[in-house]
């Protein structure tokens, strides 16, 4: 990313003024990638607005936002648990190898996939411009964070269908959506990049203005979302998919998922 | 992008939920630990070194006038909280659950990537040197061939360390004058201050 990134001398704090919304795959990557137990990298937030990504704890109960941790609980202001602080008052993300989507995009978003800098961001003004966002790999990290959002929305749809037809009226533990999850992303990281599998057409990209970012990777992204649909068919077997996403009016409108919440606005 | 598979190693110190060797060890570095991390963290070595005083000659050990007293450079840690006996390196982060992980990684000091493997008559095998409390380490842990290449990087980077000090040294002997360890950082090209905060 050529243009210089205004980060390392901010002391400002997107670290601390935001909940950090999470996929399965960035649950995955951190469990996996630092042998920690889930409920000590993210924990359920009920959503004050629905969003394809809200999980069900309870049949008829609310749906939640999986969000990274903060130290001391999850309060406005409070640091994230990952935060290194040092002395002189600087710090630096401590599984920045490993850190979320959303903390890789920021301050971009894929709003209605399209990439764009976020309306309003905790950043001082000017640190960062359009010059940043016509660098290829911020697109390139678009499309990525993209599709595994879309394929996340499958990952939880599967779930909430079958609490739904499960029927508990009091909420399942945090820890079985967690171990959900990580069975879920080992079977789909185990799937072959290069499956045999017939795909579905994909329409023309003219019949789905708004989606310039999925259509970019067009069968790329076909191969890894059939992967997905395998993975939680074998967990979850007799359920549904969710319709492609150009059979689908819903995802449209999924915005509130590509970033940052702000917390205790 | 999947995170990378874990060694035995790996997986032996995640395991491990105090991290006392990240406390109770005094991690010396050398100039190419501190090039490597000022440059992966985009900071300034004032964030996570300090001096402190050598307590005998050894080659690593740097003068700032043309007295006796030498000093080495080691990760900075934090005073001990109430109730812990020991701080914590400034690295190492805690989870609310107890567990202790380090947060620089793959990019830690050679010191603490070669940790707790020696080599003695050839063979690797594991010394903690009494800092560990979590079961103690097995040879089954290590990876020889993987151990013993860190081992020749960190004697291979001790090695050039040594070599500046003694020039360093040297020259703080012919002038003469005082010199601070933000010179000896500086002269290291190591970015010794970190800029003013942006806001």
């Amino acid at each position: 990313m050529s243009a210089a990134i205004p980060c390392t001398s901010c002391v400002i704090g997107c670290c601390r003024a935001y909940w950090v919304p999470l996929t399965g795959f960035d649950l995955w990557r951190l469990v996996r990638a630092q042998a920690l137990p889930p409920a000590e990298v993210a924990a359920p937030m009920v959503q004050e607005k629905e969003t394809p990504a809200g999980f069900l704890l309870a049949a008829e109960g609310p749906l939640h936002h999986l969000v990274l941790h903060k130290r001391g609980g999850l309060l406005p202001g409070h640091a994230c648990s990952f935060l290194v602080e040092f002395p002189n008052g600087h710090s630096r993300c401590g599984v920045y190898r490993d850190r979320p989507d959303a903390c890789r995009l920021y301050p971009f978003e894929t709003e209605g996939r399209r990439m764009g800098l976020r309306a309003r961001t905790v950043c001082p003004p000017g640190g960062w411009t359009a010059e940043h966002l016509a660098d290829p790999a911020w697109r390139a990290l678009g499309i990525e964070v993209d599709r595994q959002l879309l394929a996340y929305y499958e990952v939880v749809h599967r779930w909430n269908v079958w609490l739904r037809a499960t029927g508990p009226r009091e909420p399942v533990p945090f820890t079985l959506y967690a171990a959900y999850l990580l069975e879920a992303y080992d079977r789909i990281s185990r799937a072959p990049a290069d499956g045999a599998e017939p795909l579905p057409p994909m329409p023309d990209a003219r019949a789905l203005p708004g989606f310039e970012l999925l259509l970019t990777e067009g069968e790329r992204w076909l191969r890894h979302h059939v992967a997905v649909r395998r993975a939680v068919d074998a967990i979850f077997p007799l359920l549904e998919p969710l319709p492609w996403i150009w059979e689908s009016v819903t995802l449209g409108s999924a915005a509130a998922d590509g970033g940052h919440i702000p917390a205790g606005a | 992008m999947p995170p990378p598979t874990p060694t035995a190693k790996d997986r032996r110190f995640l395991a491990c939920r105090t991290k006392r060797c990240c406390r109770a060890g005094a991690v010396t570095l050398t100039d190419r630990d501190l090039v490597e991390l000022c440059g992966r963290l985009g900071i300034a070595a004032d964030a996570f070194v300090r001096a402190v005083p050598a307590a005998a000659p050894r080659p690593d050990a740097f003068a700032l006038d043309d007295g006796p007293e030498r000093y080495l450079l080691v990760l900075g840690k934090f005073a001990p909280r109430e109730g812990e006996a020991l701080g914590r390196c400034v690295f190492l982060l805690g989870t609310e659950g107890g567990h202790h992980r380090c947060g620089v990684g793959d990019g830690r000091p050679l010191t603490c990537r070669a940790f707790p493997s020696v080599e003695a008559g050839g063979v690797v095998l594991p010394d903690d040197g009494g800092l560990c409390d979590c079961g103690g380490w097995s040879p089954a842990d290590l990876d020889p061939a993987e151990e013993r290449a860190v081992l020749e990087e960190l004697g291979a980077a001790r090695l050039a360390y040594a070599a500046r000090v003694a020039e360093w040294n040297a020259g703080v002997a012919r002038r003469g004058t005082r010199a601070s360890v933000a010179d000896f950082l500086a002269w290291l090209g190591v970015p010794a201050v970190t800029p003013a905060p942006s806001a």
